[in-house]
């Protein structure tokens, strides 16, 4: 019979006998009252006894990895004079608290923004006070992940939502209308981000081959994930590069094959350096990349672009000039991108210093100019 | 192995979720709602529930398995006075990608408010997670869909879209002389790769328009509502690139790339690939200051084709760049 009985059936048994038990339950009665074990259990065999035991501590960590709270117990019997272990699982523990809205206006908890008006309440489980703006935040941060372009969670976030709104209504706050766009590739991406994001909690070490964009060339890589950031509608992976015994940036795009480690999932590979810091490698400008000692640039940003510049803080303000044109500095560690950023401006952000770098932009402008050499004239 | 167990522990999550759904109504609930509830077909419902159900099979029937479930042509029934009639907490995962989201609008907020907001965030997710948050697996994710010089002004605009509120704004259009101010109606706000947008009713204009939120320097959320159009859809507005633009009169601008660059221009979409490495793309634009902005970005390396028009456009600009840097402290060049 234990063949038929699939892994959900056991699971279930296993959690029913378990939740809301007062008194743990010993191993032994485990064995025999969840019938996938107990099939194995009472023929008496060692082998099969063996087996059955090694499936429930199987079972055991794997719901536990899940979030079920299964909690071992010591306690004695025998009016003290025996040491049993036995596993329970607390309601309080397992189901989610009743979750009352709490109108600003009004103290007292509200029906009118929570769908648990429709349930009793079946357990003694603590109530969840929640002021609107804090249940509506919930909800939010949990519809933006979910839409997240290629987020490797989105699954998660989705089953997370439909949890809360077992208790709250989903329109509270008011659905904020933001979206945002995947691009075309984005389950492509997502089918190598899950395994990727599953490795870096589990600190796992995995291999790819990699199409790298400065070279044009495609390597096989392995790597210790020690990060994964979203920027301008891309997922990079920080890690270290075990063949190149450095950290570096791969764009998640790029990869293929991705293939985490498999042997011993419950033992890390590897530990992230305690000072390591994934912003520092998520920066926001292409020039503020880079290994390289910086040099301090500063931009004469002419109005009104320099309310543009102040608008989204780029640089530091260095100097307000009475034609509302503004000075801001900027530690620039690639210059190349730095200044074609500012070529963008076309003339509307001046480069003031260092002297070289304003020749070295004046070279880049000159060269578009003779580009078009017959059409300036 | 590792197949069976993802198998297993999404079959388990999706119970658990269905069954408190479906008890707590006593006509219980329709397969199809159930499906798009939990976010997959009928027919996997179905089969979730026959395995709960074919539990009686070898189970006596006792305390902790009272669970009855009804599966009926189009809907399913349960009675139960056991277990299982509330949603579980949330897993770690769950919990790690609401931690994930409570960032994501922290990152919004404005700079003052996020650290207490977090501290409230992180609170809730201890009352609600069937443990706490690992530090270590949050601080692993960096999600910076937003820009970090933003001072509230996108979390106004979605605010005031979400609340059907029109706002005044500032708004510096691209090449013009000075700021201009609007009065919209923000129908949604979309971000792309290439940043956040507001799509909203100009009234200046009597049109739907495209506003790109790092131009909007500030916003007066009015107190005069407006109808958002029942129809209204971003849809159209999406590019098959991923992209965000729409216009009624644009032209085409053949650019093309230099074999140096060619690899980055070729990621992100089509491109005519010519025989000395170099591509061309068309690209469709209804501003020419946004295409000679973007070409000027690649200096030599990016040249317009055609049309005429922009070509010069590009060049007059790159002559600007030159006089402006030979007299920086005069006022605006050109």
């Amino acid at each position: 019979m234990a063949e038929q009985i699939t892994k959900l059936q056991r699971w279930l048994d296993l959690i029913a006998l378990l939740v809301g038990r007062r008194l743990p339950v010993t191993v032994e009665e485990i064995m025999e009252r969840v019938p996938a074990y107990a099939a194995r259990w009472v023929e008496g065999d060692e082998t099969k006894r063996a087996t059955a035991r090694r499936t429930f501590e199987r079972d055991k960590d794997e719901l536990r990895a899940l979030g079920i709270p299964i909690e071992t117990v010591t306690y004695r019997i025998n009016y003290g004079a025996e040491e049993v272990e036995g596993y329970r699982i607390t309601r309080r523990d397992f189901y989610l608290p009743y979750l009352e809205l709490v109108r600003e206006s009004r103290a007292t908890p509200s029906d009118t923004g929570s769908a648990s008006g429709r349930s009793v309440r079946p357990y003694d489980l603590e109530a969840l006070e929640l002021p609107e703006d804090e249940a509506a935040a919930a909800l939010d941060a949990l519809r933006r992940v979910a839409d997240l372009p290629a987020f490797p969670y989105a699954a998660e976030a989705r089953s997370a939502l439909r949890k809360l709104t077992f208790d709250l209504v989903p329109e509270i706050g008011g659905d904020r209308p933001v979206f945002y766009i995947e691009r075309p590739d984005a389950g492509r991406v997502l089918e190598r981000l899950r395994p990727l994001s599953d490795a870096l909690l589990a600190r796992k070490r995995v291999g790819f081959r990699y199409h790298g964009i400065i070279r044009g060339e495609t390597t096989d890589r392995e790597v210790q994930p020690y990060g994964l950031f979203f920027q301008r509608g891309q997922w990079y992976l920080v890690a270290h590069d075990l063949g190149r015994e450095e950290i570096r940036v791969f764009r998640v795009g790029r990869m293929e094959d991705v293939r985490p480690n498999r042997r011993a999932p419950n033992t890390p590979d590897y530990e992230v350096p305690a000072d390591f810091r994934l912003q520092d490698y998520a920066r926001r400008n292409a020039w503020e990349l880079g290994e390289e000692e910086p040099v301090r640039a500063k931009v004469l940003f002419r109005f009104p672009l320099s309310l543009w510049a102040a608008r989204n803080r780029h640089g530091e303000l260095v100097e307000s000039r009475t034609d509302g044109g503004e000075v801001r500095a900027f530690e620039v560690q690639q210059v190349d991108p730095f200044l074609r950023w500012i070529l963008g401006f076309g003339g509307e952000a001046v480069t003031l210093e260092p002297p070289e770098l304003a020749r070295e932009l004046e070279r880049m402008a000159r060269d578009v100019v003779a580009l078009y050499g017959e059409v300036a004239g | 192995m590792s197949g069976g167990r993802a198998q297993a522990r999404e079959q388990l999550e999706r119970l658990l979720l269905l069954i408190p759904e479906i008890a707590r109504e006593h006509d219980g609930r329709r397969l199809d709602e159930l499906a798009e509830l939990v976010g997959t077909t009928v027919d996997r419902v179905v089969r979730d529930l026959e395995e709960a159900t074919a539990r009686a099979y070898y189970h006596h029937a006792g305390p902790g398995d009272d669970l009855q479930i009804l599966i009926e042509t189009d809907r399913v029934r349960i009675w139960t006075t056991g277990e299982f009639r509330r949603p579980i907490k949330l897993s770690p995962l769950e919990a790690l990608a609401l931690a994930l989201g409570f960032r994501i609008l922290a990152a919004d907020d404005r700079p003052g408010n996020r650290e207490a907001f977090l501290a409230r965030a992180a609170r809730l997710e201890a009352r609600v997670a069937s443990r706490a948050v690992d530090g270590r697996a949050a601080a692993g994710f960096h999600i910076a869909a937003g820009d970090e010089g933003e001072d509230g002004v996108r979390l106004a605009l979605m605010d005031a879209a979400a609340a059907c509120r029109c706002c005044r704004i500032e708004y510096l259009k691209a090449g013009d002389e000075a700021p201009g101010e609007r009065v919209v109606h923000p129908y949604a706000v979309g971000y792309t790769g290439g940043g956040w947008y507001l799509i909203g009713h100009c009234t200046m204009r009597d049109a739907v328009r495209l506003f790109r939120t790092d131009r909007i320097l500030s916003v007066s959320v009015l107190e005069s509502r407006f109808d958002r159009p029942a129809d209204f859809d971003p849809e159209p507005w999406i590019t098959r690139l991923g992209g965000l633009y729409r216009a009624d009169h644009e032209i085409e601008v053949r650019v093309r790339y230099s074999p140096g660059i060619a690899r980055w221009i070729r990621e992100k979409g089509p491109v005519e690939e010519q025989a000395d490495g170099s591509v061309v793309v068309r690209h469709r634009v209804a501003d020419i200051e946004w295409i000679v902005r973007h070409v000027l970005q690649y200096g030599a390396e990016a040249e317009v084709l055609e049309p005429a028009e922009v070509r010069r456009a590009v060049a007059e600009a790159a002559a600007r760049v030159i006089e402006a840097g030979r007299a920086p402290a005069t006022g605006r060049g050109g």
